[in-house]
């Protein structure tokens, strides 16, 4: 019994790991090279950026600026704002357009080849505000994963909102192993001013994060899991803090990231959608058939910070990336050498009969500019 | 050779006049008052050293009220049968072989050597009564065989005419009709087979015929008659379970080239047992798919594409009631429990009349009905299922059961395994299938069966998913008389399936989606005379669905309520359909059927400006129609012709033609079937799919009609095909016409197909061309896809190679292996990359443009049956199968996903390696 049961439990493992992802480099299949246009308006003080770009085959990494190009803001009230390109990158930019919610502004591009575009008109949407930010320590055993969830809370006491969109910056600080007193230069040895023990390190969201709350009776987002911080990193190491903002989508906008997430993100079950191509709202003014990537659109925006500290958490184990990291103590005499095999001074120390020794270590172990930047985020605290 | 016969009926004659002196000895005794039958023989048989064989069916509600007083055992014998139908015969082993209404007879008629029959098979009536050392039962079955049956009115004259001869023909063991099996004469060639219900009417000439019965699975027998007049005839057949012996097909006309089917396939349980299973599953539609002409969209795809139809066009029936999801486990098994299934039929083309609502094939399960004469079970455990069938006599030989539940244990194993992944994933699954049958009396028939399925699942995630089959059928088969039969049917069918989420208070819901059909009709079957088949009838369906309800989960739910209109439709069909056989040579099959179809309210139709797309901003108003009101109707004739020429004996030519309608449509915009698909019934804006095929086909078999050879080439059209605009939302949308749009498909293809039924080595080698192709091209932007040409669809596999063979080592081992290969499907492939809000994102253009690689699998099995002992308590037998023995990993799709700002190109495999599975299967 015992070894038929045996057989039962090793044909599922089989069964179970056989359906199998695998990664694979694709070949290039046919090619459109379309105009892509990111601009998203919002108010305040921001300056309006628009990128333009040209879309690549599959197989390559490279983009293509789309330089050279007229781009020109216009507000249904008359105003025309013409954004100028900085030295052709393809970056537009006009830092004096005090956008208003309520106001409707539309997107005008003329490329160098001469071909005219223009956006849909777009209302700029107020955004409430974000009620809170939170999170909770969740396991997740399907990816054997450890780490904390965080979620966005927010609502629209007018219901007037219905669909959001956020994207976040993530901040974490972080320590060398061996704390770095002196500097070495041109076999001087003098006391270090910066300190590059102690860094941070920042991301920000690359998936699409929407939801709606349209087929609810309030206009209320309750917990939407924003991001999952798992354990598997430093991130939750020390102190760690969030930066949500949110922006209010019109139901068309919101279509246009729903198309976009279920094309280019869906995660290739049996059940996945056929992709399709994803219209967005700007059009050829003279062949409305040509596609252009990228959708316009115009919000406020509403932002929230927490930090999380790692005595907020349950005790976790946090991986040690500095684990490898040994010191060495030198004479003087070595420390050129040591250099050179990419060692770094640390401090110095006293050996049993009174003399001067260096405590050396590998760059990494010490600098930790080479992992994030030593400078403090202004909003630290 | 007459100096001869006459000598051997001389022997022959003396012989029974010995018999006849020895039946004087034995005397019986006995006062029976309302004894029944079987008492009665039991008495006697203690009392004289006689046996009586006789079907049970005869004996029932008959009894006996007789004093007996030192009376030889003939006297006592036609006392009591005087003025019954009960005939009886005495042989010289003191074996008393009763009949009904016909006499046995060891001795020809009078004047029988003056008529001008070719006499054949006379000298096997001497052999008869030389019995060797056979077991009872084949010892009865020689008997029948040869001993000379006259059925019909004895005093009359045998005139040259024609007369009928109509009956059943069952399995021998467990009293259950066969379906298919064959009954004729060799000359001249007359036969029929037998249809759904067993049943024969056979219209053949008068005087001394053999009659010779076939059937896949079963030993040929033959019966000896001289007809009359009309009359019935029950036969009985013994299966071939193990082949003992080698069955040997002599110079008998096969169905390949006589039968009028083309575009057909009939796979019977035995030879889907020998197909390698996938995880110790035998799956009726895994099985199909090695056929001709059927293709799925990949491995674990919901659904089959026959003859380049989509999934919802194939008309999926299990006691004549359709199943709208035919598989559990998101795809990855049948619905079907091999226990319960006798065979299975597939109509590719030239589909007869008495189907309608499909438009591209009929898929039809016969399921078995119980054992009529004892109890029996049987069953099996495979690593995901286990399943129990048990059957029998509710009244012997008259009223049968049969029930049977598969269920898998697959959340059990989940938590056995030591991966996290698996662990908090549930997925479960059961169906459940009975169906009783009851011979009122030798005219009426009364079948009642049921079918329930659920399935249950959910992934590591807080939201559940199930889905729910259910159906029951009631039918009443009436015989007017020999040449009509009758079937009225009740059936009920339904489908839905709920999602529901708890996680989140706020957002926990509840939805919920169904599909009820009633349908009531009338079949008839009518056998003229031997040259024509004629059926006919009349079918309503009606349409309840349900298209969704999406509501609050909990008292701390904000779920704003959905409740989706309910959809109501009818749909009517009459139909007639002739089989004539013009001569030997030719056949024709000429059938029509026509349909009627109504949406009816209550409902509110949104109106649109006439002139433009329909789209939410084309909207003018709505128009409100009453319960029963009538929307749309939609109507038309659907002609099917079928022909057949017979060139020699051994080939044939097959020309059919068929349109098809179909009134409901399943609305996907996922490549598979998937279990959130939905139903839409036509209405005003949903027109009904219309399909046209035309086929030609040569059949030829060789080396004595051992290998059957067939080559069809079909070209067919479907139009009003559905398909979605970018970004459509199916599910709770109360507004689908605004996100469709119509279009049409083109699919032909050459079908060759090699078949050897018999022999140590069976099976079947095929290869298939063929192309699927749709095009649409709406007339306002936004509504073509790829420019408006003519695409390939997701089921398109040019070139396919299927070879399923099974080889005999000996009477309890067998190999079998399944090797299929395809060009690979064709996929919607990114056309460009480009940078997004600082992700890499794909654009998708043309649809279909590119394929995945092509498919190849090799699957072998080993099938070991316990030992033959007949006696044996418990017949078992053991399947090892390994599925994919070369590993490859086939490529179901490619898919693209922006991860950490980069886009990755991934390909998914269903099984990556090989799958050993074992499977127990008994029978007790």
């Amino acid at each position: 019994m015992r070894f038929s049961r045996y057989i039962l439990v090793l044909s599922y493992a089989i069964l179970i790991h056989t359906n199998c992802v695998k990664e694979f480099d694709p070949p290039s299949g046919g090619y459109e090279n379309l105009l892509v246009v990111e601009a998203f308006l919002s108010d305040g003080n921001e300056p309006f950026e628009v990128l333009l770009s040209r879309s690549v085959q599959i197989d390559t990494s490279t983009n293509i600026a789309e330089t050279g190009a007229n781009v020109r803001l216009s507000e249904e009230s008359g105003k025309l704002y013409h954004l100028t390109e900085t030295e052709k990158s393809g970056r537009y930019l006009h830092s004096n357009i005090n956008a208003r919610v309520g106001e409707t502004y539309q997107l005008h591009i003329t490329t160098q080849d001469g071909h005219q575009y223009e956006s849909a008109k777009v209302v700029m949407r107020p955004t409430p505000e974000i009620d809170s930010v939170t999170f909770k320590y969740e396991e997740r055993p399907a990816a054997d994963l450890k780490g904390i969830q965080i979620y966005v809370n927010t609502h629209d006491a007018q219901n007037n909102t219905f669909y959001y969109r956020w994207e976040w910056e993530e901040t974490w600080v972080f320590f060398t192993p061996y704390p770095s007193s002196l500097v070495y230069i041109d076999g001087e040895i003098y006391p270090r001013e910066d300190n590059i023990n102690r860094c941070w390190k920042k991301s920000t969201s690359t998936s699409i994060e929407i939801a709606t709350s349209k087929n609810l009776t309030e206009d209320v987002i309750s917990e939407y899991p924003l991001l999952y911080v798992a354990t598997n990193t430093d991130r939750l190491g020390v102190k760690y803090s969030l930066n949500v903002s949110q922006y209010a989508l019109s139901e068309k906008s919101y279509n246009y990231w729903v198309e976009l997430q279920k094309a280019t993100e869906s995660l290739g079950t049996l059940f996945d959608p056929q992709p399709s191509t994803v219209f967005g709202n700007i059009y050829n003014i003279s062949n409305d058939s040509e596609v252009v990537l990228g959708y316009f659109d115009a919000s406020s925006k509403a932002e929230k910070r927490i930090f999380i500290k790692r005595g907020d958490l349950p005790y976790i184990g946090i991986p040690n990336y500095y684990d490898y990291c040994e010191d060495s103590i030198v004479s003087r005499d070595m420390i050129e050498e040591m250099m050179e095999d990419g060692y770094m001074l640390a401090y110095e120390t006293r050996n049993d009969f009174g003399g001067i020794e260096y405590v050396m270590s590998s760059n990494f172990c010490i600098d930790c500019t080479l992992a994030g930047t030593n400078e403090i985020p202004e909003f630290w605290e | 050779m007459r100096v001869l016969l006459f000598f051997i009926f001389f022997a022959l004659s003396v012989s029974t006049s010995l018999l006849r002196g020895q039946d004087r000895s034995f005397i019986v005794n006995g006062k029976y008052e309302n004894t029944p039958f079987d008492l009665f023989i039991e008495d006697i048989e203690r009392q004289v050293p006689v046996e009586f064989l006789y079907h049970p069916q005869m004996a029932d509600s008959f009894y006996i009220n007789a004093v007996f007083h030192n009376e030889s055992l003939r006297q006592a014998l036609n006392r009591v049968f005087t003025g019954t139908r009960l005939r009886y015969f005495m042989n010289r082993d003191n074996k008393v072989i009763l009949t009904e209404d016909y006499q046995v007879v060891s001795e020809l008629p009078f004047g029988f050597f003056d008529r001008s029959y070719e006499i054949q098979g006379v000298a096997d009536v001497v052999t008869a009564d030389f019995p060797g050392e056979e077991e009872e039962k084949t010892k009865l079955q020689n008997t029948l065989e040869n001993t000379v049956i006259e059925i019909g009115n004895t005093s009359a004259v045998i005139d040259g005419q024609y007369a009928n001869l109509a009956g059943h023909i069952r399995d021998a063991a467990t009293g259950e009709p066969l379906i298919g099996a064959l009954i004729y004469i060799e000359n001249p060639r007359i036969g029929v087979a037998t249809d759904q219900f067993g049943y024969f009417s056979l219209t053949i000439p008068k005087g001394r015929q053999e009659l010779l019965m076939q059937c896949i699975g079963y030993k040929n027998t033959k019966r000896q008659i001289i007809l009359f007049g009309n009359g019935k005839l029950e036969i009985d057949m013994t299966e071939d379970v193990i082949p003992l012996k080698e069955v040997i097909i002599e110079s008998e006309k096969d169905v390949n080239i006589a039968g009028m089917q083309m575009g057909f396939d009939k796979l019977d349980v035995q030879s889907m047992k020998k197909v390698p299973p996938v995880l110790g599953e035998v799956d009726v539609l895994k099985i199909a798919l090695t056929l001709p002409g059927v293709q799925s969209v990949g491995e674990g795809a919901n659904g089959i594409n026959v003859r380049g139809g989509t999934a919802d066009q194939n008309l999926m029936l299990i006691n004549d009631a359709p199943i709208y999801n035919p598989t559990h486990l998101f795809g990855f098994f049948s619905s079907f429990n091999p226990d319960v299934i006798k065979s299975v039929e597939l109509h590719k083309g030239g589909i007869p009349a008495q189907y309608g609502g499909r438009i591209s094939s009929v898929f039809e399960v016969q399921a078995k009905e119980g054992n009529n004469k004892k109890f029996v079970g049987s069953g099996g455990i495979s690593p995901v299922t286990a399943r129990l069938t048990f059957e029998g006599p509710i009244i012997k030989n008259k009223a049968s059961y049969i029930i049977g539940g598969r269920t898998t244990y697959s959340n059990w194993i989940l938590k056995q395994l030591p991966d996290p992944s698996v662990k908090n994933s549930s997925a479960s699954f059961y169906d459940l299938y009975g169906k009783m049958s009851y011979d009122v009396n030798d005219k009426n028939t009364i079948y009642a069966a049921g079918y329930y399925s659920n399935d249950k699942f959910s992934f590591n995630s807080d939201t559940t998913y199930g889905y729910t089959n259910e159906n029951v059928s009631l039918q009443w088969k009436h015989i007017f008389n020999n040449k009509l039969y009758g079937v009225f049917s009740g059936v009920y069918s339904g489908y839905g399936y709920h999602i529901f989420s708890k996680k989140n208070e706020v957002n926990a819901f509840d939805m919920q989606y169904r599909i009820k059909n009633h349908i009531g009709k009338i079949d008839f079957s009518y056998f003229p005379n031997s040259s024509h088949k004629i059926d006919f009838g009349i079918s309503s369906t009606r349409y309840n669905l349900e298209p969704g309800t999406f509501t609050p989960n909990g008292a701390n739910s904000l779920i704003d309520e959905i409740l989706l209109e309910k959809e109501q439709g009818r749909e009517h069909a009459i139909y007639l359909g002739d089989k004539y056989d013009m001569n030997h040579r030719l056949s024709l099959y000429l059938g029509l059927r026509y349909s009627l179809y109504q949406y009816i309210g209550p409902k509110t139709i949104r109106q649109y400006a006439s002139n433009g797309p329909i789209t939410e901003g084309t909207k003018t108003g709505e128009k409100i129609y009453n319960d029963n009101e009538v929307i749309e109707t939609y109507h038309g004739p659907e002609l099917r012709f079928s022909a057949r020429y017979s060139i020699g004996d051994e080939s044939s030519v097959k020309l059919s033609y068929n349109k098809m309608r179909q009134y409901i449509h399943m609305l996907s915009n996922t490549t598979s079937i998937s279990p959130t698909d939905i139903w839409k019934l036509s209405d005003p804006y949903f027109k009904p799919q219309i399909g046209d095929q035309v086929s030609l086909g040569y059949y030829r078999n060789f080396k004595n009609n051992t290998i059957e050879g067939s080559v069809e080439g079909y070209y067919k059209s479907i139009d009003n095909l559905l398909d979605f605009k970018s970004g459509a939302q199916l599910i709770l949308n109360d507004h689908l016409e605004t996100d469709i749009v119509g279009g049409v498909g083109k699919s032909y293809g050459v079908e060759m197909l090699l078949k050897k039924k018999t022999g140590k080595l069976n099976g079947w080698v095929s290869y298939t061309y063929s192309r699927a192709l749709i095009q649409v091209d709406g007339k306002f932007p936004g509504e073509s896809v790829n420019n408006g040409e003519f695409y390939p669809a997701s089921f398109d596999k040019p070139h396919a190679f299927n070879l399923l063979s099974n080889w005999k080592f000996s009477r309890r081992l067998s190999v079998s292996g399944n090797l299929a290969y395809s060009t690979g499907r064709p996929v919607t492939y990114p056309v460009a990359k480009y940078v997004y809000r600082g992700t890499e994102r794909v654009h998708y253009s043309e649809r279909n443009q590119f394929r995945i690689p092509d498919y190849f699998r090799l699957d072998l099995s080993i099938n070991i049956e316990g030992n033959h002992k007949v006696k044996k308590l418990n017949h078992s037998s053991w399947t090892l199968a390994v599925y994919n023995i070369t590993g490859r990993n086939n490529v179901y799709s490619i898919y693209f996903v922006s991860q950490d700002g980069k886009v990755k190109g991934y390909q998914l495999s269903i099984f990556a390696e090989a799958i050993p599975t074992i499977t127990y299967n008994f029978r007790f």
